[in-house]
């Protein structure tokens, strides 16, 4: 099953199989659901069969039982008809379920399922907080399954290398495209804008030049001044990782995550791009140590007053 | 038997092909249709038996041919009861001609067996399950046609669950369609093999 050809073929049987591993998943048994999981997850050819979608709907339409939030979590990355009311369904089953010890298979598809919301723009604003800081703390890796269809189905044409466009130029609605990036700044909320570029910047392939722009100047505006400090270095140690993954070159990245679009010229411009984004980081670090050593005085008298205070206290602790 | 049974099917139906209306009603003289129903269903039954036990028999191709002959590739059997059976019997004949180059394929809709509304009665199930592994040996491309897949798939998403031995014959249809090798003769004896 796990070869790319024979799942191809079968994957009719194994949506078959879906409605009962859930069955069996409602009932606690998780084996199935999760071998059909990691089924998906490797063989990334594998296109939804639409006589399988009214069961998936129908899922989001029962009222919210607790033995199947790791079933919903499980499924939700083929359900692609999100409104409010789903959203904050998956939301609740994907919380409830991250909140006890959980397997990869569950992480992977809460990424990918919130990569597939980031594309609506409608929908982005509506994501839960606590979704966005349980992926903020993440080093998973994002499959390809959360590579939308039409792009998967574009990459089994074949283009001459002279006529290839860059991966994120053939995706109109890119998730890591400027107006999502825009649209996440405008939420004016620090931490979302965090989580969602250490979401993005998970992905392998280069950014689109406008949205690597506007991340840069993300950077330089939102995430300036000493009080940002523990935010850049997040978003420092997250470049490292990839960085980190990309310098074993695409053999490596391919035997990691089957990817229709790594090649050694994407990897090449992504790696430069990234590296560009850790530069400015460090920059914008070190401007913010440059403005906090230039005002001597202030800095002087606020570390008096504590020192004054911490004296005061520890007399009163030698006292008492 | 198949045969005589086969002719009480045609005997009970008449094709009317016109040009200018519905170029192909199935047309049951009235009086006749619970006949033509109980015929189906014992043709298709006597039909998958016999293709478990000898798929190679002429019977099934001189069947085959009968029918063909008497019903259209685009005999629909929407409104008639039983049209499940028949449905099904359309489709062990007109087997998928998605491989042929398109000239090749016949033309207009292809009827579907729609299991939305379809009840089981007795061991219908089985019968799809014979069918399904002699369509997947004598296919050509290993595959359980969809139509069989959609059935398990009915019957595995329904709530409340249906019974044990339907489950065990869905489960059965999608792991022959997977490879594995199903016995099908001692039905209580049923096992897989990886």
């Amino acid at each position: 099953m796990a070869k790319y050809g024979v799942a191809y073929s079968k994957e009719k049987a194994i949506w078959t199989l879906l409605p009962y591993a859930i069955r069996l998943s409602g009932g606690g048994q998780q084996r199935m659901i999760g071998a059909f999981s990691r089924t998906f997850r490797s063989n990334t050819s594998i296109t939804k069969w639409n006589r399988i979608e009214p069961f998936i709907t129908g899922l989001f339409d029962k009222p919210s039982i607790p033995s199947m939030d790791r079933a919903i979590t499980l499924v939700s990355p083929y359900f692609h008809s999100f409104d409010q009311n789903t959203l904050a369904q998956w939301s609740m089953a994907a919380l409830a379920t991250l909140a006890v010890p959980y397997t990869e298979e569950v992480g992977q598809s809460v990424a990918d399922t919130l990569w597939r919301i980031t594309l609506d723009d409608a929908l982005r604003q509506h994501i839960p907080v606590g979704i966005w800081l349980w992926s903020s703390k993440q080093t998973f890796i994002l499959p390809a399954q959360c590579i939308p269809p039409e792009r998967r189905v574009r990459a089994t044409v074949r283009i001459p290398p002279t006529q290839r466009i860059p991966p994120a130029r053939r995706w109109y609605q890119d998730p890591r495209g400027r107006e999502a990036v825009r649209q996440f700044r405008a939420l004016g909320d620090i931490e979302i804008l965090k989580s969602y570029l250490l979401l993005v910047w998970l992905e392998w392939t280069p950014l689109e030049d406008s949205a690597f722009a506007e991340m840069r100047t993300s950077i330089r505006e939102d995430f300036n001044g000493i009080g940002m400090g523990q935010h850049r270095e997040d978003l420092r140690k997250r470049l490292d990782h990839v960085l980190g993954q990309l310098d074993r070159g695409p053999k490596y990245l391919m035997e990691q995550r089957p990817h229709p679009y790594i090649s050694c010229g994407d990897t090449e411009i992504t790696e430069n791009q990234y590296w560009e984004l850790k530069q400015l980081l460090l920059e914008v670090d070190r401007e913010a140590m440059e403005i906090l050593t230039r005002t001597p005085s202030r800095f002087t008298i606020l570390f008096g007053i504590l020192t004054s205070v911490d004296t005061y206290r520890i007399s009163l602790d030698v006292h008492v | 038997m198949i045969q005589r049974i086969l002719s009480g099917v045609l005997g009970s139906g008449r094709t009317r092909v016109s040009s200018t209306l519905n170029p192909s009603n199935t047309v049951i003289t009235r009086g006749l249709e619970e006949l033509a129903a109980v015929s189906a269903t014992c043709c298709l039954r006597t039909f998958s038996y016999l293709a478990i036990m000898d798929p190679t028999s002429t019977v099934l191709r001189n069947v085959g041919k009968r029918y063909t002959g008497a019903f259209p590739f685009k005999t629909q059997s929407k409104n008639f009861p039983a049209r499940h059976n028949f449905g099904a019997l359309h489709s062990v004949f007109y087997p998928s001609h998605k491989h042929l180059p398109y000239y090749r394929q016949p033309h207009g809709p292809r009827p579907n067996v729609q299991w939305n509304d379809h009840k089981l009665s007795g061991d219908e199930h089985i019968m799809l399950l014979q069918l399904a592994q002699f369509k997947y040996r004598t296919g050509g491309c290993e595959k359980v046609p969809c139509w069989i897949l959609r059935f398990a798939l009915h019957y595995l998403s329904q709530d409340p669950p249906p019974p044990t031995s339907v489950i065990i014959s869905c489960l059965s249809i999608i792991a022959i369609d997977l490879g594995c090798t199903v016995p099908a003769t001692g039905l209580d004896e049923r096992y897989v093999h990886v």
